[in-house]
């Protein structure tokens, strides 16, 4: 029984793995991000605080990324 | 990268059916600022996903380029936005007009990088996955112009 349920395990390890090699690294981050975000407590101004938060972080990412993209490539 | 995109289609779908509350109703303050935040993230990472791409040779950096300027758009207008709603839903009511067109832009500006086929990518499947990459972005944009309707008028 003990070695089923370990075989259970290492098959759910696998199915994992297989599916976040599909996606790549980048869709099982933002997976996990989203997947955080979505799982709402119980008080709402707490929620939105929260949200608004991890927006606006998301947002200085993309511009500090792109704009050293651009350094990068010399535009 | 293909399946990436696919993940962002499928996770679009997901941001507008799939939050939880752990008590009570999810309220439509909360669902415009977690898709606002969802947005964000998504942009994000297709931001990142069109960098991999070019600097793995996929892509040129001219073709890089358009793209990758609509998505900083994309965040400063967002972030333009978020910094309206966090002076809560009173304030952010009163200037519901300043955010609309902002939420249109990002709209309307990602729509004519698609329909403009201005992404230059010449690989069809290269251009199949940047065009549903952008249109995941739109989709949300539409998600949360609904979602801030609703709740300008709770």
């Amino acid at each position: 029984m003990a070695q089923l349920d370990a075989q259970g395990i290492a098959n759910l390890i696998q199915a994992v793995l297989a599916a976040i090699t599909a996606v790549g690294p980048l869709g099982a981050d933002l997976y996990l991000k989203l997947e955080q975000l979505f799982q709402l407590g119980p008080d709402e101004q707490a929620n939105v605080a929260a949200a608004i938060k991890a927006g606006l972080a998301a947002d200085a990412d993309t511009v500090a990324t792109v704009d050293a993209w651009k350094k990068q490539v010399g535009l | 990268m293909r399946k990436r995109a696919l993940l962002v289609i499928l996770l679009t779908a997901f941001t507008a059916a799939c939050i939880h509350k752990t008590s009570g109703p999810v309220t439509a303050w909360e669902r415009v600022n977690v898709n606002m935040a969802a947005l964000a993230q998504v942009n994000n990472d297709v931001a990142k996903g069109i960098i991999a791409a070019q600097q793995a040779g996929i892509i040129t950096t001219q073709q890089a380029a358009p793209i990758l300027n609509y998505q900083e758009i994309v965040a400063k207008d967002h972030a333009a936005i978020e910094n309206i709603l966090a002076t809560g839903s009173s304030q952010a009511t009163s200037r519901a007009a300043e955010i609309q067109a902002l939420l249109e832009e990002i709209n309307n500006q990602g729509a004519s990088l698609i329909q403009s086929g201005g992404l230059g990518v010449k690989n069809p499947k290269s251009q199949q996955t940047f065009t549903q990459d952008l249109q995941g972005i739109v989709n949300l944009t539409e998600t949360v112009l609904a979602d801030f309707q609703l709740a300008k008028g709770n």
